[in-house]
């Protein structure tokens, strides 16, 4: 296995790209049993699933566990597993309901059970790093992140996907359970908040 | 060619492609947007808007190092074949006691020198050595299940990956393997650096200090041998294969790299024949003999066909050992044999 392919260069980013059209095809080899085909799914989207699952829980160690769990429930199922043309946006989903599972269940033993829907999604901007980072806090950028703290949590977690994950429509509204109507939604709107609310207040 | 003058804000914002040169993701030999802009001034301000939403709507990513990657991996990897070892293991053991098991015996001779005895199992600490520093056979059982008798004053190097990536252990001294069948990893046994591979029998590896050849022979069943140099120790990269099936023996010159490939000294009966069951032959045509002894032996005989055509035997050999045999068969047919590169070979006039 090699090691330095996941650093973020733009050789990487090419490389990644080039896998994730092939990632049908990856998927199809994996379902036949291939293994190495299997070992290429977890190089691909670890850090991906690994970036999602921590914003829903911050415990990097529940979430790898999560994730673990998920690829040897999805290996000793492989023949029973559907045809997935974005193996991305199926990966993510199930561990969205993994974790939502798991957080509601450890949550059911500290606290009264509640509703599941009831989730944190937590993302980090850059922008707030930057305002972090320096001592010239511009006007303008605290502005910013206002508006995107005043964001729902659903547009955050669907520009999320969007932008971050660059996921279709049809794979945000899969991944988050909604419709493709719904999602195109949540994004616009975002945008629009922070257009009508920074850009041309 | 999308029609980026018609973009709003918005449409810009989602744009990934747009997105990938604002976030410096963009292949620099792409100029495309430079170019745009270039010959779009009047979009200048919405660029500069959209650009900064882009900006403002990024993401630090959660840095994930490669090595917390790849450990993932391979635990995921690890529990896979745990699963799988256990679940195929009652299939070998059931194979194995139905198939009658080949068996196959290695001996090791291996010169005196110990001075270039450090190999890449001894530098690396993860390898567990089982030591015998008694008298009497050790026996051992391995996790794929295979089982070791385990000489004295020898020893057996594994390491916890056995089983699960691999199937490589060290030997030095004696040792009697029993190896569970599995085709799909084979068992390779080092010793100084002459490796022998199987994919499941019995076999014996006998590789003392005393001596300058490693000699490797064989029973039944099939094996592989190869002679790793010095140089290529660390690499894990040996040279080429020498193949050793029944009663073929190998030895390996552990000074000069040299392997002879020929015949154990007293070869054994692996199959019984299917005609001339008990080598009782009644002016039987010799090709037809000897297809009964390359059969019987699992050594290939060659001879001339055409010069040998006329020559017929009429022999009982059912108590000689295959060199007895073969003196016999030539003695009858004037001709003589000699062992080459693990076969045998008749040379004969022929028969009038």
């Amino acid at each position: 296995m090699q090691g330095q392919r996941i650093d973020t260069n733009l050789d990487d980013l090419k490389h990644r790209r080039l896998l994730e059209e092939k990632a049908p095809q990856i998927w199809l080899s994996f379902k036949q049993g291939n293994e190495d085909a299997f070992t290429e799914l977890m190089e691909l989207y670890y850090p991906s699933m690994l970036n999602y699952g921590l914003r829903f829980q911050n415990d990097r160690e529940l979430v790898k566990d999560c994730i673990q769990d998920l690829f040897l429930e999805l290996w000793k199922s492989r023949k029973a597993v559907a045809d997935v043309r974005a193996p991305k946006s199926y990966l993510l989903i199930s561990l969205r309901r993994k974790l939502l599972r798991e957080i509601g269940r450890t949550r059911w033993f500290r606290e009264a059970p509640e509703i599941t829907d009831d989730y944190n999604f937590e993302v980090q901007f850059a922008i707030e790093t930057y305002l972090i980072n320096t001592e010239i806090q511009h006007e303008d950028l605290k502005k910013l992140k206002r508006c995107l703290g005043q964001l729902t949590k659903r547009q955050r977690e669907a520009i999320y996907l969007r932008f971050f994950h660059e996921l279709s429509y049809e794979e945000i509204a899969e991944t988050m359970e909604i419709n493709r109507h719904s999602a195109v939604n949540l994004v616009y709107e975002a945008i629009r908040f922070i257009k009508n609310n920074w850009i041309y207040p | 060619m999308k029609n980026y003058d018609q973009y709003t804000l918005e449409d810009f914002v989602q744009d990934f492609y747009f997105r990938r040169w604002v976030l410096g993701k963009l292949d620099p030999k792409d100029t495309f947007w430079e170019t745009w802009c270039k010959e779009n001034p009047e979009k200048e301000l919405l660029i500069q808007e959209a650009s900064s939403m882009v900006i403002g709507l990024s993401y630090e990513p959660e840095v994930v190092k490669s090595e917390e990657i790849f450990a993932a991996i391979s635990r995921v990897q690890k529990r896979i074949h745990k699963r799988a070892l256990f679940s195929r293991k009652w299939f070998y053991y059931a194979a194995a006691a139905i198939v009658p098991t080949a068996s196959l015996l290695v001996l090791w001779l291996v010169g005196n020198s110990q001075t270039e005895e450090l190999t890449v199992a001894e530098i690396s600490s993860d390898v567990r050595w089982e030591v015998n520093e008694g008298r009497e056979v050790v026996p051992l059982t391995l996790s794929d299940g295979s089982t070791v008798q385990l000489g004295p004053g020898s020893r057996l190097g594994y390491t916890n990956g056995f089983g699960i990536t691999d199937r490589f252990v060290w030997l030095e001294g004696e040792a009697y393997f029993e190896v569970i069948k599995n085709t799909e990893s084979p068992f390779i046994v080092n010793s100084h650096n002459v490796l022998t591979k199987v994919l499941g029998t019995t076999f014996h590896v006998r590789a003392y200090s005393q001596d300058e050849n490693v000699s490797i022979s064989v029973t039944s069943g099939k094996v592989t041998v190869q002679k790793k140099t010095v140089k290529d120790a660390e690499e894990m990269d040996p040279g080429p294969e020498l193949i050793l099936t029944p009663n073929q023996q190998a030895v390996v010159s552990r000074k000069n790299d040299k392997i002879i490939k020929t015949l154990i000294e007293t070869p054994a009966i692996i199959k019984v024949p299917e005609q001339h069951r008990h080598f009782i032959f009644n002016d039987t045509p010799i090709s037809e003999v000897f297809q009964t002894l390359e059969e019987a032996y699992g050594i290939p005989i060659a001879f001339d066909d055409e010069k040998l055509a006329k020559c017929n035997l009429t022999a009982q050999l059912s108590n000689e050992d295959l060199f007895d045999k073969l003196d016999l068969i030539c003695e009858t047919i004037q001709a003589s044999y000699q062992v080459t590169d693990g076969q045998i070979v008749i040379r004969g006039a022929g028969c009038e």
